[in-house]
């Protein structure tokens, strides 16, 4: 069991006046990754309260070292969940990671390293990204496990890479035994707008942001989503062949790409809401969790192995 | 075939900020290696017309060489920031001398035409690494009496200055440090800071935070505030946390070419290395080791010491520096000495502090047009350095 995760704020004074550094860290090392839990949104709450009522000139958003976050804490999802639960669970993403994204000034996100579905989610919040060229795991697993993105994911990631890549990268990745892209690929995707080395990642991701404030903050060219439906249509076609409707999450996560062209984002967080409020008490997502955390953590564990150190045998070894 | 002497010039010297060590400071969760990467990396985008591959040598300084300080530092740390494979590098220890004789070992190898271009600094993390843990002092030291039990302890060898030159009082100690602080206060006001310490981000347990800022000033410290401070290496002693330098992090790095190469790659030089001299005094009574290190640098240059326009020597002690002043025939107060305050304001962390003291000596030379400045420390176990330099700005 990992300690909560914090949201902590340090101020750092720039060339363009007080930048807040933004950590997500569990105070472990990177081999437990940093998850959203209940802790952690309290502690974003109050990190936000801090960001919306000082002065700052930006706000830097990393992770601790090799770990950005890997969304959502599945660990405290109950045995049995309801739907009005996993809608809460939905909208308590949404409506934080909306304050991110109404914050004020410039607003940065450094993937410094793994960055799994929430994590990808609260970057999509900031208004820029860098990406270290040394992340090897950057995905949306949920489709996956069998729900889908539900912190925004389906409607900001089509909105920043377009519908196509949106697509490949929430549905089709995820069907894909959970293909993970790097920071190269993630880059070169268009979901970052700097590729740094590791070596002054965090220094170098500052000195972009200052930059960036400095040049006075062009805004990006909104994407072109006028495709997103003959997309969609041949992803269908695709994912049918593939699945033969076995599968309800990763159909329903082409619905909330396809809506994202056509309603506000708004709009598109309620639908996400709707759709874990469907899927995530699901037999199919209930299971796949299940097996998800008998792989990934109690097999790790060793289940049934006390936890104790071995002991030195007294003197020589028998033969 | 005959030798032709090169000269060397000093390009450019970068520093991290100094921190606290212990759990408290600012780079208790970095590691040396990582702070000495940066300042490298720093050098080399700050002096874009140097081709990496043409650096001859990495040669770093760490008292310490073990652990995150142990791998032969210069050559782990050109690796890590990127060097190409074919520069070499290496370690060296004098202590608090490490980062100048990293400097004239480079400098050595320039003379010699053994290499053009040279990158030498020094590391220390007194956090991860406080002085003398990991030593293991021979006994025959003491039982042989070789050298004086204090001389194992800086602060004991401080209190011993004092005993040995009863005139430099703890008032005149005290008067010095609160100058120290004064002069650094003003210095991180003006543009001396700005132009050698690069900022850096490190990880803390609250989180990421910009090391851009030494930890140890206290410009309001006042002769009161420091005359009941307690006196940890003696009851009853004159030498306390005020009118010494903290234990500290800290990195730093220095360019060096010879002058050739330097005008062949279109590099700035600022200052050129006129001459250095090594001493060795009694032991437990280290800290008067720069005066003949001064006296001997000084005669081999033929100059006397109102030549010089510019020092810059290291604070371990306040009383350290008053017996160089009162050896060489400096005034404590004289403005040429220490102008941007010293390390009683902003840590030493031993083997780093030699390019800090270079870095700033070249930025007030030009600040004041002068020709000669001089660059002198201390060391542990009894010894001096001293660098004289000739400003080319």
């Amino acid at each position: 069991m990992s300690a909560p995760t914090q949201f902590h704020v340090q101020p750092a004074e720039t060339r363009v006046g007080r930048v807040a550094l933004v950590t997500i860290d569990n105070g472990e090392d990177w081999t437990k990754p940093t998850t959203f839990g209940r802790a952690a949104f309290e502690s974003l709450w109050r990190a936000l309260e801090r960001l919306e009522s000082e002065e700052w000139a930006g706000m830097l958003l990393t992770g601790k070292p090799f770990v950005f976050a890997a969304g959502a804490d599945i660990t405290e999802f109950p045995k049995a969940v309801s739907p009005e639960l996993a809608r809460e669970g939905s909208k308590a993403g949404h409506d934080a990671f909306a304050r991110i994204a109404a914050l004020p000034y410039p607003t940065l996100a450094a993937w410094n390293g793994a960055a799994l579905g929430g994590g990808v989610e609260i970057g999509l919040h900031c208004d820029l990204r860098t990406i270290s060229s040394g992340v090897r795991h950057f995905a949306c697993p949920e489709c996956f496990l069998g729900i889908v993105p539900g912190w925004g994911g389906t409607q900001l990631i089509p909105r920043l890479v377009g519908a196509k890549t949106a697509v490949k990268f929430v549905v089709v990745n995820a069907m894909r035994q959970n293909k993970m892209l790097t920071g190269t690929d993630a880059y070169e995707l268009g979901f970052a707008d700097a590729l740094l080395a590791p070596v002054e990642f965090l220094d170098e991701s500052l000195e972009f942001l200052v930059r960036h404030i400095e040049a006075g903050a062009p805004a990006r060219e909104p994407i072109d989503l006028s495709e997103t439906n003959e997309v969609i249509r041949k992803a269908r076609l695709q994912l049918e062949e593939q699945l033969h409707g076995a599968a309800p999450a990763p159909v329903r996560a082409l619905d909330l790409i396809e809506g994202a062209a056509r309603c506000t984002v708004e709009e598109g967080y309620r639908a996400e809401e709707d759709a874990l409020a469907d899927l995530l008490p699901g037999p199919q997502a209930q299971a796949s969790i299940y097996a998800f955390d008998l792989v990934e953590r109690r097999a790790k564990k060793g289940v049934g192995i006390p936890q104790v150190e071995p002991r030195r045998s007294g003197s020589s070894a028998a033969a | 075939m005959p030798r032709e002497l090169q000269e060397v010039v000093f390009v450019d010297g970068v520093r991290t900020a100094f921190g606290k060590a212990g759990p408290k400071g600012l780079f208790w969760r970095t590691r040396a290696d990582d702070m000495a990467v940066k300042v490298v990396r720093e050098l080399l985008r700050r002096n874009p017309d140097l081709p990496p591959e043409r650096i001859g040598d990495v040669v770093l300084a760490a008292t310490a060489q073990v652990g995150d300080q142990g791998l032969t530092l210069g050559r782990e740390v050109a690796l890590l920031a990127g060097i190409p494979q074919t520069v070499p590098g290496f370690a060296v220890d004098r202590m608090c001398a490490g980062a100048l004789t990293a400097l004239t070992a480079g400098a050595g190898e320039i003379a010699m035409g053994a290499a053009d271009v040279v990158v030498a600094g020094g590391v220390e993390h007194m956090g991860r690494h406080p002085m003398g843990a990991e030593v293991d002092f021979n006994p025959r030291f003491v039982s042989e009496r070789v050298i004086d039990e204090s001389a194992a302890t800086m602060g004991a060898t401080a209190e011993n200055l004092h005993d040995r030159f009863p005139h430099l009082t703890k008032d005149a100690a005290d008067a010095f440090a609160v100058r120290s602080q004064q002069r650094a206060a003003a210095a991180w006001r003006n543009g001396v800071m700005r132009e050698t310490v690069v900022p850096m981000t490190v990880f803390s347990d609250e989180g990421w935070r910009l090391a851009d800022r030494d930890e140890f000033l206290r410009p309001d410290t006042t002769l009161d505030g420091l005359a009941d401070l307690k006196t940890p290496f003696r009851v009853a002693g004159r030498v306390t946390a005020g009118n010494s330098a903290g234990l500290t992090d800290g990195a730093t790095a220095g360019l060096l070419a010879s002058e050739r190469a330097a005008a062949d790659l279109g590099l700035e030089p600022k200052l050129r290395l006129v001459g250095y001299a090594y001493a060795g005094v009694e032991p437990e009574l280290m800290g008067i080791g720069p005066i003949p290190a001064t006296q001997r640098v000084l005669e081999q240059a033929g100059l006397t010491i109102d030549d010089v326009d510019l020092f810059e020597l290291n604070e371990p002690f306040a009383v350290q520096v008053l017996t160089w002043c009162d050896g060489v025939g400096v005034e404590p107060e004289d403005p040429r000495l220490n102008p941007y305050g010293g390390a009683i304001a902003c840590g030493h962390p031993l083997a780093a502090t030699g390019v800090r003291l270079v870095a700033q000596l070249a930025y007030g030379l030009r600040e004041r047009n002068g020709r000669y400045g001089l660059t002198a420390l201390c060391i542990g176990m009894g010894m001096g350095a001293a660098i004289l330099w000739e400003n080319l700005q």
